[in-house]
């Protein structure tokens, strides 16, 4: 479970819109030979329809949903684990019924554990107790290396999720304040920017400044040397950290 | 998103700001995202307020659900 602290709760939108990864058993409600299993789960990769179910938090019409992967990891009398990889707001209750239903034989969801949300893994998750243990370590002995171990940056993380543009020192304040992102003032951008897109507005630190939504691709961001880049829409960083070199002559 | 990257210009970082790994430790905690291995029985709420006490964290505290598109 991705806890977020101060700052990093302006990103939680971006973790619950991120990939997720299950491992769930999936119980057939017949039998069915290996080989037609296989290939019904081939069918549901890709793009796939779903209704939100009647129990649900979101309007119920139908949307479609990518299934990345789906992988059979043993199957044991009419029990069946599997790994799949989905885009956010996919149901794997409703995946599991429908996956039934294509089968005959009709199926249900038993167990269900998630594995992987965005870039953070259950594999690399942390107990309570290791987390004190960090602050014991640091409290006591003043050695806060294992709390920086346990707890990540909101910015290791947003790397993965967004592409970057980085801008100079004397743009951060400006941009800190609400201002769009210009283009006179970035270093380095990230290649796969498509218009629309929303971006990761970084320092040279690699701090996240903000986020903001793209108005030029990668390929007009080479050719251009002036005008808009972004429009920032969500500010991260703390406002003063940069000096307002706007503000200099007063 | 660890693609390419387009180097527009050439620049350096100067006096202002932290590398988001040496933070001044409050402002790195404030910063922080914890992939926290939930235990079975307490609540996601109470255990952000057992996070809270731990670290002694008076600032906002949010998670984003265990199972919560399932």
């Amino acid at each position: 479970m991705p806890i977020l602290l101060g700052k990093a709760t302006k990103i939680a939108k971006l973790l619950t819109k991120a990939g997720k990864e299950y491992v769930g058993v999936l119980y057939l409600h017949g039998d069915v030979s290996d080989e037609a299993l296989l290939s019904a789960l081939e069918e549901f990769k890709g793009l796939i329809f779903q209704r939100p179910p009647i129990k649900s938090t979101v309007k119920r019409r139908l949307r479609t949903r990518r299934i990345h992967n789906i992988e059979f990891i043993e199957k044991q009398d009419r029990y069946v684990l599997l790994r799949v990889s989905v885009e956010a707001g996919t149901y794997i209750r409703k995946l599991f019924h429908d996956i039934g239903e294509f089968l005959g034989c009709g199926a249900s969801m038993r167990e269900l554990r998630r594995t992987r949300a965005g870039p953070l893994r259950e594999s690399e998750s942390i107990t309570l107790q290791e987390l004190e243990r960090a602050v014991v370590m640091w409290e006591d002995a003043r050695d806060d290396t294992y709390l920086r171990e346990r707890i990540r940056p909101l910015e290791s993380i947003v790397t993965q999720l967004l592409p970057r543009i980085v801008v100079k020192d004397t743009a951060v304040a400006a941009i800190a304040h609400g201002a769009s992102v210009k283009i006179p003032g970035i270093c380095a951008f990230s290649g796969e920017i498509r218009k629309g897109d929303l971006v990761g507005v970084f320092t040279l630190k690699g701090e996240l400044i903000a986020l903001a939504r793209a108005i030029v691709s990668s390929e007009e961001l080479i050719q251009l040397d002036k005008g808009i880049a972004a429009e920032t829409s969500r500010v991260i960083i703390d406002r003063d950290l940069y000096p307002a070199l706007w503000k200099k002559d007063e | 998103m660890e693609g390419e990257f387009i180097v527009k210009q050439d620049c350096e970082p100067g006096p202002y700001g932290f590398y988001p790994k040496n933070r001044p430790i409050d402002m790195y905690i404030n910063h922080g995202i914890i992939n926290l291995d939930k235990p079975q029985g307490p609540t996601s709420h109470s255990v952000t307020q057992i996070i809270r006490k731990i670290l002694k964290f008076s600032g906002k505290i949010g998670h984003s659900g265990t199972l919560a598109t399932s």
